[in-house]
């Protein structure tokens, strides 16, 4: 986990993720998005250290279930 | 020298009224027609469009031929709705019934949606005129509006700055005088940053208080429709006609909407505000123009002035903030923008004979890069390995924020911030994409928590361009969070006064 802050992401991941994503990138665009998107990544590596583990995550800030319409059309 | 004709150099046009409660009264009382109103709008886009870029379609016959409807019913005295007569733009990610609706993207070019968003539906019951569709960064995705594939629009008040984003156009159009209130979408402060930046209120609700059938999603957890306008009854006033249950929308919360109008006068005596350390440009956040974080503190003091309690708070988690925004918005914009692929929408590319190369044809050529990043980021979060350490954690830090916000609320009725770090920036200034996402680290928590909060204009910082402060409210304390900013505007406009009294003198 102590990838430096252009390493955090490679470019074959990013390849990876593009085609899961079906999108097409060139080389060039590939070496950009993988620079950038890795500087993202790096910022969001000030979470990792958060001892997180007992809290429950938020899918949605106001919960609520059960919503139907009425079954008629 | 002084900032008190902000507005009205920024202005186009020459309409009588610029807030749109002044116009509805007019209207209704037969002082003016609704067709004068329109007509006069339509002249300053007119007069300033081609500078602005505010809009992606004026809807200028469509506007006539709806406010003439509203002069027959004044006319035979029919009840023609709290709004009547008021233009109003809207952001181009909202669906309007066979007119195009674009979201900035070439992947929406001709696409016409068959159904009105529910605000659509509710603002022409109230009698508002749609006057345009306006520009934004391509499906909401940006802080400048720069994204848009249609060309970015300019700030009215210094057209070599962007107008913030990504809800640009509705920003714009309003401060230019091309219409008296629009509606944004906010996901990270996509309504309160441009707000701030083209020196207009701008207002996000609660999570659920609006409804968000017919706004195309972005990031579902997150994204709220709300109002700009020039003053803080307006954007009141525009709330209470689009907001409350909507059963077509299930996240919307079943209650009527809050009544917010009516304690716009009630004063601050004796409420407690807190400003958040961690927002004030100490600590671990910098990028803090000196001017921005003055204005605040004036802010802060004039509601001290008029009867609150002002003190500082410490909300720990916010300065995590922009690291789970930048997890959750972009893992569920992966999952909404999926439905982008040829098949139902817009645009399709052919690729090389089969589905799946015209499917990445197809979002390849359609697609801008920021919302290609925003994908991938997502992609890349929510994969096999990774869930986890990045959308799971982030997550557990919304909750975190949640918690520290709930703590901070037990203290005090509102909180203080400034809106956005900076000032307007210059186009084409920001070229990084982790630069660009800074700008919403004071407007990202209200997204995560769900929680209302509003940008008022407060004096000006660098080059005398608007600061805009925040104000923050709990889950569905719109109440409070308007009257604390009516406050404000009130101080605001008793220190130009001051002003401009000094100048004439």
């Amino acid at each position: 986990m102590s990838k430096s802050r252009a390493q955090s992401l490679s470019r074959d991941e990013v390849a990876k993720v593009a085609s899961l994503a079906l999108l097409e990138l060139t080389d060039e665009e590939l070496a950009t998005f993988t620079e950038q998107l890795g500087a993202v990544l790096a910022h969001a590596k000030d979470i990792e250290a958060l001892d997180v583990g007992d809290v429950e995550p938020t899918s949605h800030p106001y919960p609520l279930v059960n919503i139907f319409r009425t079954d008629v059309v | 020298m002084s900032n008190h004709n902000r507005y009205e150099s920024s202005r186009y046009g020459n309409a009588e009224h610029s807030d749109a409660l002044s116009i509805a009264n007019a209207v209704k009382s037969g002082e003016t027609s609704a067709v004068a109103v329109v007509d006069q709008h339509l002249a300053a886009i007119d007069a300033g469009e081609a500078e602005i870029h505010a809009f992606n379609l004026v809807l200028a016959d469509e506007a006539l031929a709806a406010a003439a409807k509203i002069d027959q019913q004044v006319i035979a005295g029919e009840d023609v709705g709290p709004l009547a007569g008021v233009p109003v733009a809207i952001k181009d990610n909202m669906c309007t019934q066979g007119v195009p609706t674009t979201c900035s993207s070439k992947m929406l070019v001709g696409w016409k949606p068959p159904y009105n968003a529910t605000v659509v539906e509710r603002l022409a019951a109230a009698g508002a005129i749609l006057i345009g569709k306006t520009n934004m960064d391509e499906f909401a995705m940006g802080s400048s509006t720069e994204n848009s594939a249609f060309g970015v629009t300019k700030n009215p008040l210094d057209t070599s700055k962007v107008p913030g984003g990504s809800s640009g156009g509705s920003a714009a159009a309003v401060a230019a005088g091309f219409a008296p209130l629009a509606l944004g979408s906010d996901t990270g402060g996509s309504i309160r940053q441009p707000a701030a930046l083209c020196g207009v209120v701008g207002m996000k609700p609660t999570y659920g208080a609006i409804s968000r059938y017919g706004l195309i999603a972005f990031a579902s957890s997150l994204d709220q429709i709300g109002p700009f306008s020039h003053t803080v009854a307006d954007s009141a006033a525009l709330f209470e006609v689009i907001g409350g249950h909507d059963p077509r929308d299930s996240t919307s919360i079943p209650t009527p909407v809050a009544s917010v109008s009516a304690g716009l006068k009630s004063g601050v005596d004796g409420l407690r505000v807190g400003i958040i350390t961690e927002l004030m440009g100490t600590g671990d956040l910098d990028g803090f123009e000196p001017e921005v974080l003055a204005q605040t503190r004036a802010a802060a003091e004039a509601l001290e002035a008029a009867g609150a309690s002002v003190a500082e708070v410490s909300v720990p988690s916010v300065i995590y903030g922009l690291s789970a925004y930048y997890q959750i918005a972009p893992a569920e914009a992966s999952s909404n923008l999926a439905r982008y692929d040829g098949v139902r929408y817009g645009v399709r590319q052919e690729g090389s004979g089969n589905t799946a190369s015209m499917m990445m044809a197809t979002r390849t050529t359609g697609f801008g890069d920021e919302v290609k990043r925003r994908i991938m980021l997502g992609t890349y979060a929510l994969s096999a390995g990774y869930y986890d350490a990045f959308y799971g954690k982030a997550q557990r830090v919304r909750t975190l924020m949640i918690n520290d916000l709930a703590k901070a609320y037990a203290d005090f009725d509102v909180l203080l911030t400034p809106t956005s770090p900076c000032v307007a920036f210059d186009i084409g200034a920001t070229s990084d994409p982790l630069t660009m996402y800074l700008n919403d680290v004071c407007t990202i928590p209200s997204n995560l928590a769900g929680h209302p909060s509003i940008s008022v204009p407060y004096g000006t910082g660098q080059g005398g361009l608007p600061v805009g402060v925040q104000v923050l409210a709990p889950l569905q304390g719109e109440a409070v969070m308007f009257q604390v900013a009516a406050e404000l505007e009130r101080s605001v406009s008793a220190a130009e006064a001051v002003a401009q009294n000094g100048a004439q003198s």
